[in-house]
């Protein structure tokens, strides 16, 4: 038994999981969203990206789909560890594949210069 | 040699570089901070005193009259924000009454011009907000409120424009009397100088127990302040000070030259270099302030901060040649009214000094200053200054209006500048209500810009108040 | 002569910009004091953006680059790194930048889209010294997230609203340790998400009923005094944490930045410190719109975006025939106690042509409660909500018909079994 502060929506329920069961939502997604917590918890990652720009250091990324949260610190490790050149667009893929996840780290801003 | 090392920059300091500067004389300031004006001189009232206040036949009475007539042609001179708005002693009884006639007849022994006692129709015709029940008002007219640490950075850069030397980040560790002359040190250089004046204010008897001298005790007094947004400025027209009373002189209340009101300062004991705020002294401020002016709002508050002013226990200014050692001088005590009397105090010291040494005036003397404020311009002269550089079209700060280009001009100043802060003495840039929040990054870049230095060695304030503590994306 | 000048480039001006020219008005113009349009999206780097219009979730500066695409598209002009120095109620806008110069811009109508700025240290009055390290939330955000700049190690945060949560999480992502978010009142400002997510997710304590009562530091800050406070918010004696840390980060709160309206003699709603609105987003300055967060702060930009559309409509619709709002009577929009605000704060009677979107927000926490809309004739709209938070920005749409024969609407809030 495992107690969730659900956050699909800002009610936030207290939802007590026990395997696939639930109490404590109020909705369907509320239940969905309390398993995959604990069974799977995943999130969108958000950082920056040095760029070899002398105006711009920094360019804004996410991961394209949510990662695992416990691979989010190892994740970072690796963006911290890449530099990309400008001219980026958004949505250009800045780093493929982040650790064998099949998801990609991809920019959110544009930086020409 | 230097002829003249002077100890600290704050507005004493200041104002003997600027009076030496006038005459042939090699002169050296040495500050241990990294900017003038960083004790006292930024943290007090903002208040040139009418001079009734100190006790009949003082050095303070003398200084603080004759340093209050002065201070407009400096001020004049150098364009330092002064306005001759008065003050107002506002009293409620009888007994109120009675100190304020004795503070009139001391203001008419001290030779205080334009003082007079008002009853309560004309006072809540100068001051129609005042709360309800004052009866009477000692009027000064020749009050005046000025922006202090203003007037001790153009002192220096005129001083600085006439000669004369600033040594910023310059402790003074060491001092070593030799037969006619003192090697001043920090540790690190050494400053051969015929004469010394000790002007480094709250830390003076530091300063002289390097020479064995001190024959004098201090003590510091703390006063906190609020500084409230320019939209509860209107509510006070003068510099209204409460009638003292067996409790002390009470907190006062004043519009500033930026337009600002300005409310405090509390009175607690302390130690020199103590200008922490406490939730005690902004009661107490919180408590009084709308016994006075029901229509000021503390909410409005931009700022809190506590300065740290320096008595001696003689009451009085010191200001002499040690009996000691000849050509080491000391000024030392300034306390309120240190800022109305300072150039009153630095004539005074160029009367000391002359007693032994013979002081030539300089043929040609640079006695002016101007600073570009683009906020205060007409229209036409804002279209013309920004036809002749391009700087001036872009603002900085948004709550005063600052352009970058008046930055500029700070940063090209005489003295050596890299802080926030220091910029913003010079500028007014985070003085409004979101106190840096915007503009601060953006000061920040154009130092680090026009400087030429990195961005996490721009600090805030005074040495080691860094803002940037690294880079991200170490691991590249 | 413009027909509208939008002052603001953020989501605001953006959406109003593009509504105004979708909606007829010809000649339309962003005045901007950045150098770049998008204002604070481009630093909200995080995600949870355009649920609402995109039915997509965006990061900040994603967000922005759709609206910056469609002002580009709808030929709309635009001036950045300029700052709008004054605006006068004949709608004369005087601005300034290092191209031009000194600009002076006549305009049929203005929409004020100049956002919010957070409230500043001093306003707070924390006892202690006044070293460095002490920042606001959104600074720190600008120098981590655009800069590339870290702002400290060790960080506790004050206040607990989303941007001070947001760079909790931020922060630890990027190596430093934050030791504490510390809020006063009982419950968290932000976004439940947020502190499950910023706060929970990486083990960082929120303090609630606690406060920063002191801090320390020569130069920078160098440790913190937290203690807990009462349900009247007085300090608890005896109850002090101290914290070593170099940093504090402030998210105690957003103040719409009305000095401009101020001098074009806007009235101004104490409550919300922006401007009073009727429905149509025109202030109380004929031809003067306002929308965004220099109205009210929002805590989701999809309904900044939203309120920007009807205000840039009306705007255009103002321009192109400059009668329609000449004087008429209004009804007020008033609110109970359980109500903070709510805008617009009127409504037109010649405007009765469709129902009325109204945001309010409540000023403490309710669940299961009925939101309840009564005319003067005792006409009543019942609206039951499982919750209501201070944090979340409630809207309701008003029947045309419920203003009909009245002078008066009021909004209030009944809890179950009141």
């Amino acid at each position: 038994m495992k107690e969730i502060i659900c956050t699909v929506c800002p009610k936030s329920c207290h939802v007590l999981v026990d395997g696939n069961n639930t109490s404590g939502n109020i909705c369907i997604r509320g239940k969905n969203h309390a398993i995959a917590e604990t069974t799977n918890p995943v999130r969108v990652l958000t950082s920056t990206i040095k760029t070899n720009s002398d105006i711009n250091h920094v360019v804004s990324v996410k991961s394209k789909k949510a990662l695992p949260k416990h691979l989010i610190m190892d994740a970072m490790k690796l963006i911290n560890q890449t530099t990309v050149s400008t001219p980026i667009i958004i949505g250009d893929v800045l780093i493929d594949n982040i650790l064998n996840t099949n998801i990609d780290i991809v920019a959110t801003s544009n930086v020409y210069n | 040699m230097f002829d003249v090392v002077i100890i600290g920059s704050g507005v004493v300091g200041a104002s003997i570089a600027y009076e030496l500067s006038k005459y042939k004389l090699n002169i050296c300031v040495v500050e241990k901070e990294n900017d003038v004006s960083l004790g006292a001189s930024r943290a007090n009232s903002g208040i040139i005193h009418g001079g009734y206040d100190c006790v009949e036949n003082s050095l303070m009475a003398k200084l603080n009259v004759e340093g209050n007539i002065l201070v407009h042609q400096i001020c004049k001179d150098l364009d330092v924000p002064l306005k001759n708005i008065g003050s107002l002693v506002i009293g409620k009884n009888d007994e109120d009454k009675q100190v304020i006639n004795d503070l009139y007849n001391r203001g008419i022994n001290n030779n205080v011009k334009g003082i007079k006692i008002i009853d309560s129709k004309q006072l809540y015709q100068l001051e129609p907000n005042l709360n309800e029940g004052f009866t009477c008002a000692l009027y000064c007219e020749s009050a005046s409120i000025i922006s202090p640490w203003e007037l001790c950075i153009a002192q220096i850069e005129c001083a600085i424009n006439n000669g004369c030397k600033l040594n910023l980040n310059y402790e003074v560790t060491e001092i070593v009397a030799h037969n006619n002359y003192y090697t001043v040190s920090n540790g690190e250089n050494s400053i051969d100088t015929k004469m010394i004046i000790n002007a480094s204010g709250a830390g003076s008897i530091k300063i002289d127990e390097l020479l064995d001298e001190c024959d004098y005790q201090c003590k510091y007094v703390k006063g906190e302040y609020y500084l409230l947004d320019k939209n509860q400025s209107s509510i006070v027209n003068h510099v209204i000070f409460q009638t003292p009373n067996k409790n002390g002189k009470g907190i006062l209340i004043t519009p500033t030259v930026h337009n600002n009101l300005l409310v405090g300062p509390t009175a607690t004991n302390t130690t020199s270099d103590d200008t922490s705020v406490s939730s005690d002294g902004l009661q107490i401020i919180a408590k009084q302030v709308n016994n006075i002016y029901k229509d000021i709002n503390l909410r409005e508050n931009i700022r809190n901060f506590a300065g740290v002013r320096v008595r001696s226990l003689k009451k009085d200014f010191i200001i002499k040649e040690s009996t000691k050692n000849k050509n080491y001088f000391i000024v030392a005590g300034i306390a309120s009214p240190g800022l109305s009397a300072s150039v009153a105090i630095a004539k005074k010291v160029v009367e000391l000094v002359s007693v032994n040494n013979q002081l030539q005036q300089k043929e040609t003397f640079i006695n002016t200053r101007k600073v570009i404020r683009f906020n205060e311009l007409s229209e036409n002269e804002k279209i013309d200054l920004i036809n002749k550089d391009k700087n001036y079209g872009r603002i900085v700060c948004r709550c005063e209006n600052i352009s970058e280009g008046e930055i500029i001009n700070a940063l090209n100043g005489p003295i050596s500048i890299s802080s926030i802060d220091a910029i913003k003495r010079r500028c007014n840039t985070g003085m409004g209500r979101c106190q840096g929040g915007f503009c601060g990054v953006k000061v920040m870049e154009i130092i680090a810009k026009h400087q030429n230095i990195a961005i996490e060695n721009i600090t805030a304030d005074k040495k080691g108040s860094y803002i940037i503590s690294n880079v991200t994306k170490k691991g590249v | 002569m413009y027909d509208v000048i939008v002052v603001g480039g953020g989501p605001a001006g953006l959406g109003s910009a593009i509504s105004a020219k979708q909606n007829g008005a010809k000649k339309v113009l962003i005045i901007e004091r950045d150098n770049v349009l998008g204002g604070i999206l481009n630093q909200c780097i995080h995600n949870g953006f355009g649920l609402h219009y995109f039915n997509e979730e965006l990061c900040g500066p994603e967000y922005a680059d759709r609206f910056i695409k469609m002002v580009k598209e709808n030929d709309i002009e635009i001036l950045l790194d300029t700052m709008v120095i004054e605006i006068s109620d004949n709608k004369e806008i005087v601005a300034i930048n290092n191209q031009q110069g000194y600009l002076k811009l006549a305009a049929k109508s203005i929409v004020l889209a100049m956002g919010c700025r957070e409230r500043a240290a001093g306003a707070i009055s924390i006892p202690g010294n006044r070293c460095a390290g002490i920042m606001s939330a959104g600074s720190a955000q600008y120098f981590i997230n655009k800069q590339g700049y870290m702002v400290g190690k060790k960080v506790v945060i004050l206040g607990s609203g989303d941007i001070g949560l947001i760079m909790a999480r931020r922060l630890v992502l990027e190596g430093a340790q934050v030791l504490a978010c510390v809020e006063i009142m009982p419950y968290s400002n932000g976004l439940v998400r947020n502190v499950v997510q910023c706060l929970n997710d990486f083990d960082i304590p929120l303090l609630l009923s606690h406060t920063i009562t002191k801090i320390i530091g020569k130069n920078r800050v160098e440790k913190i005094i937290v203690s807990k406070v009462d349900e009247n918010r007085n300090v608890i004696i005896g109850s002090e944490i101290e914290f070593d840390c170099d940093t504090v980060l402030l998210s105690v709160g957003l103040i719409p930045e009305n000095e401009l309206s101020k001098k074009a003699n806007v009235d101004i709603d104490k409550r919300t410190n922006g401007a009073i609105v009727y429905d149509n987003m025109e202030t109380s300055v004929s031809g003067i719109f306002s929308c965004g967060n220099v109205l009210h702060v929002h805590d989701l930009v999809d309904h900044v975006t939203l309120e920007s559309l009807q205000a840039g409509k009306y705007a255009a619709l103002y321009a192109m025939n400059q009668t329609i709002n000449s004087e008429n009577k209004t009804i007020s929009l008033k609110v109970d106690a359980n109500i903070g605000y709510c805008v617009p704060q009127k409504v037109r009677l010649t405007n009765l042509n469709e129902d009325k979107k109204i945001s309010f927000r409540v000023k403490k926490k309710f669940d299961s409660c009925t939101i309840i809309i009564t005319n003067a004739n005792n006409q009543e709209i019942k609206i039951n909500k499982p919750y209501l938070l201070p944090c979340e920005m409630q809207q309701v749409m008003i029947k045309k018909e419920l203003f009909e024969n009245c002078d008066e609407i009021l909004i209030s809030i009944k809890e179950k079994g009141e």
